[in-house]
């Protein structure tokens, strides 16, 4: 019982991880039609970012949330507005394309200026775990845990209490209705694809609490968070937070009664699973 | 002569010059025996292919301050030349290819990681050229018929099999039970199949000596390792062995630690020393167990005399096995060419065949290309201790022990 427990506590913190980590991927998409191939440069960056405020600072990866996610904006939007943007009315794939340049090259950048050697963190907690009863929960992913709930508490009151939430509900809905009301579409767009890029590197620097730095990790997550957003619905953030956890769970769980090595098997069997059935539910 | 005709010759100019410049930056010195290697110095294997780099070089410095290498009654230097695949196995061959076809290089030097060394195998067997793998421990790179390759790192399964050859004689000493419950995870990969190879063939038929309580594979770059500790707890076992790649091994044992675990020894294959290691998980990662192909602590001449080189010429303390096994392949290369007296390629093979170097700074002190095992050494490897303020201590085999291992509860 107590080990049936364990595995899914594990999988809950896991799963708020995932869904920390692909908010943003569904907020762009929700707003732009985009496929952000470029989440996982920015998850990368957020990273890296923290590891180097740590390393040359001394600052705490908590802290560096102050520095990644402002950062992580006014990357985004800029990345927006020279790129994306001048993209718009181009058939998806050639903006799939160019976001995908934009992971490349971030982390070709990254391999040239730290290497590609393992590095990692190591901060006073970082080891440490809670006793809840029987069960040993870690702090690290405590803490990421409550930032995933905390950012999901926030982006949904932002987007259904405040004008600028009002206006990218409007344009994910209907673009060129929204546009006629008066809604700056245009600023609206920088705007989501700032947002979006700020969760993913806030979710880099949280990440950093345990696992290695390297200009692969965006690499090693993208996929997961293509899959939680797939499941829990492109534009719904509540979704993706529920899908997140489910997706830990049943990863835990398959991982712990029938055989770790299936573990990411589940991940892409589910999703596929959601692709066919969403299919049938539209034919 | 128009305009016209004139500039028709430029493109048969610039070829005319293209080559002359190839062929003067590939010429050299005809004196010099020019040996290459192609290693990743940037990308994600940059930081080991730089200790390659170092071992080589120094291997091939202290060859040339003796005076070279004799063939025919006159003594020539060694060149090495390095290029860098990015650690991109679709770049190696063409490299090697390069080195070979260009360069005039008589022999090779291998790259590191096994799947970069698996694309390299291919050069040296189709064109019949010595080959010399410092960096990728696979059996997988020793083919069936193979005669090129010639391997100094003892098969991944002498990682396994040193570590149970330890508990064995930890049992002989009375300060383990027997049978001794081993729980075993490996990764997916080559590397760990081969590790898993290793212990079973200890491990079977010694059921008086082992009980193998978990043998579960996982996969490279898992996000998560929690529910794997939860599994290995379940099964309440002595002992924990583990063969992972740093990135796996880092967050296993972070799971491994917040779950509260204990054993009388951890062992995460060759993991462990590595100071990326030491930053990451701090002091707990003290007692860890490891199987290394050098340390700098065996009491060999020639390995003192290498570390004292390799930290006076690169800063130290040198805590990776990698610089050691690169320089003592690169000069087993070295002494091969010699004794063949010959820059050609089946002589230097026939020497590297019948080369044994007593004086070797891997553990054994022997290094030597047994046919049985495709050429491929089979030494023991040496265990050693993280200690808690730091650096390692030797505690397997008896004969290069620092002291006794610490056997946790």
């Amino acid at each position: 019982m107590v080990d049936l427990l364990s595995v899914l506590a594990s999988g809950i913190l896991v799963g708020t991880v995932y869904a920390y980590m692909a908010y943003g991927l569904g907020l762009i998409y929700g707003v732009l039609r985009v496929v952000n191939l470029a989440h996982g440069a920015f998850l990368t960056l957020g990273v890296y970012v923290t590891w180097w405020l740590n390393t040359t600072f001394g600052m705490d990866p908590l802290v560096s949330i102050l520095i990644t996610v402002p950062l992580g904006f006014a990357l985004g939007a800029t990345v927006e507005r020279t790129l994306v943007f001048r993209l718009r009315d181009s058939p998806p794939v050639t903006t799939l394309l160019l976001l995908f340049g934009v992971w490349l090259i971030v982390r070709n950048a990254l391999y040239l200026i730290f290497g590609g050697a393992d590095r990692s963190l190591l901060t006073s907690y970082s080891l440490e775990s809670l006793a809840v009863g029987p069960l040993t929960l870690s702090i690290p992913r405590l803490i990421v845990s409550a930032f995933s709930l905390l950012g999901f508490v926030v982006l949904a009151l932002m987007l259904k209490r405040t004008w600028s939430g009002l206006a990218l509900r409007a344009v994910a809905q209907d673009r060129e209705a929204a546009a006629l009301s008066g809604v700056p579409v245009n600023r609206v767009w920088a705007v989501a694809f700032g947002i979006g890029s700020a969760l993913a590197m806030s979710a880099g620097s949280l990440m950093s609490l345990f696992y290695s730095v390297t200009p692969e990790f965006g690499a090693r997550f993208l996929l997961k968070s293509f899959c939680v957003v797939v499941l829990g619905g492109l534009t719904n953030i509540g979704g993706i937070l529920v899908a997140g956890i489910g997706l830990g769970i049943a990863e835990d769980l398959t991982a712990f009664y029938i055989h770790t090595g299936y573990r990411d098997v589940v991940s892409f069997l589910v999703l596929t699973a959601a692709l066919v059935m969403r299919r049938a539910d539209s034919d | 002569m128009s305009p016209d005709s004139r500039t028709r010759w430029f493109p048969v100019l610039g070829l005319v010059l293209g080559v002359g410049l190839l062929a003067a930056c590939s010429g050299g010195d005809d004196d010099t025996i020019r040996i290459g290697a192609a290693l990743p110095l940037s990308g994600k294997h940059a930081n080991v292919g730089g200790f390659f780099r170092d071992g080589y070089q120094l291997a091939v410095e202290e060859a040339n301050a003796a005076g070279g290498v004799e063939i025919d009654g006159v003594r020539r230097p060694i060149e090495l030349r390095v290029y860098d695949d990015k650690s991109d196995a679709s770049i190696s061959p063409s490299l090697l290819e390069r080195l070979i076809a260009v360069d005039g290089a008589v022999a090779l030097l291998s790259g590191y990681s096994t799947p970069l060394v698996q694309a390299q195998v291919i050069v040296p067997m189709r064109r019949g050229i010595p080959f010399m793998n410092a960096g990728g421990a696979s059996k997988s790179i020793f083919r069936e018929g193979n005669q090129w390759v010639f391997g100094a790192l003892s098969p991944v399964e002498s990682l396994a099999s040193t570590t149970l050859e330890w508990l064995m004689w930890e049992q002989g000493q009375d300060r383990l039970p027997r049978p001794l419950r081993v729980a075993m995870v490996w990764q997916n990969t080559d590397h760990g199949r081969e590790y898993r190879t290793g212990v079973h063939d200890v491990i079977e038929g010694r059921t008086d000596r082992f009980e193998l309580v978990l043998d579960e594979s996982f996969e490279h770059l898992s996000s998560d390792h929690t529910s794997l500790i939860v599994k290995v707890r379940s099964v309440e076992a002595d002992v924990f062995l583990s063969d992972a790649h740093e990135p796996d091994f880092l967050l296993q044992h972070r799971a491994y630690v917040e779950q509260g675990l204990g054993h009388i020894a951890v062992s995460y294959g060759a993991r462990g020393p590595e100071r990326s290691v030491r930053e990451g998980l701090g002091e707990a990662v003290s007692h860890l167990v490891s199987a290394q192909w050098w340390t700098r602590a065996l009491p060999y001449e020639r390995s003192r005399h290498f570390v004292e080189r390799y930290e006076a010429q690169f800063g130290g303390p040198v805590t990776e096995y990698y610089p050691a096994v690169a320089y003592e392949a690169a000069r087993a290369l070295i002494v091969a060419i010699g004794n063949a007296g010959s820059t050609e390629a089946e002589a230097i093979r026939n020497a590297l065949t019948n080369l044994e170097l007593d004086d070797s700074l891997l553990p054994g002190g022997r290094l030597y290309f047994p046919e049985e095992s495709r050429l491929q050494i089979e030494n023991r490897c040496v265990i050693v201790q993280n200690q808690p303020e730091g650096g390692v201590r030797i505690v397997f085999p008896p004969e290069a022990a620092e002291g006794p291992a610490y056997l946790g509860s």
